[in-house]
């Protein structure tokens, strides 16, 4: 008999559904850092990712009767991280509108990170520069590794839109990083 | 900078959450879902449980499941009542 660590994620989802909770423990040790880095490269706030990252998991177990195993477990997690990340970018442009200043961004610049930490930082800042609608583009496309199919299905935008978003959002992260975040200089 | 360089650096943007996460999601879960007690099911077998018991309880105090032992008038009697109300 497998061992939970060795099933595949529907055999973890199927032992969940007859009572088995610890095997979505497992679920989540797998895909927690798809989460991560869906809900903070769209967020840029640590501890809003973190909301969110439980949020997902939780309507994750919630749905899982519903869940009817077409897609892949990861994909299926991707998509409610991106619909519950830009939920909460519209929450806070009600809320507590926010931006990321150039005075922020030089904090970073300036802080003593490792080099690599300080540009992971600095890409996230010019991330969180971009519309929303290239950034979850971006993210999915070039920091996720969909492909454009992938991408545009978890949008639910057409794929045409998927290419058109990622070469102005690339441009324009270019420009933001380079003009603004001065990011050849780190 | 090249699109190549931004693209390679685009796919570190990997972040992941402290070592107890799955253990607190578990815990939100926990507290989130309805007490088992309310659950559909569980509250059906609750009161038909309840009601069982009273049913048990009335015919063993009364030896029968009269409308009078349950709603428990069977040893009421109307005139000692009233005469012991005057007689007070």
């Amino acid at each position: 008999m497998k061992d939970k660590f060795s099933n595949t994620d529907f055999e973890l989802v199927n032992k969940v559904l007859n009572g088995d909770d610890s095997c979505f423990e497992e679920l989540i040790n797998r895909h927690q850092s798809l989460v991560a880095s869906v809900a903070m490269n769209m967020l840029g706030d640590w501890d809003e990712a973190q909301e969110i990252g439980h949020q997902v998991f939780i309507r994750f177990y919630k749905s899982l009767s519903k869940f009817k195993q077409e897609a892949k477990v990861s994909t299926y997690l991707t998509r409610i991280s991106m619909n519950l990340s830009l939920n909460a970018l519209k929450r806070r442009k009600v809320y507590a509108p926010r931006s990321y200043t150039l005075e922020h961004a030089g904090l970073v610049y300036q802080s003593d990170l490792s080099t690599d930490m300080a540009n992971k930082e600095l890409i996230n800042k010019g991330l969180q520069m971009l519309e929303e609608k290239h950034r979850s583009v971006v993210t999915l496309r070039m920091i996720q590794g969909y492909d454009t199919i992938e991408t545009a299905n978890i949008l639910g935008i057409p794929k045409g839109t998927v290419l058109s978003r990622l070469k102005r959002g690339i441009a324009k992260l270019k420009v933001i990083l380079i003009t603004d975040l001065k990011y050849e200089h780190t | 900078m090249s699109t190549h360089k931004l693209e390679n650096q685009l796919k570190e943007q990997q972040y992941t959450f402290y070592a107890d996460f799955a253990t607190e999601v578990l815990e939100g879960i926990r507290r989130d879902i309805t007490p088992i007690f309310l659950r559909p099911r569980w509250l059906f077998l609750g009161v038909a449980a309840s009601v069982a018991l009273c049913m048990i309880s009335v015919y063993m105090q009364d030896g029968n499941l009269s409308i009078e032992a349950i709603l428990g008038l069977s040893e009421y009697n109307e005139m000692a009542n009233y005469y012991g109300y005057v007689l007070l």
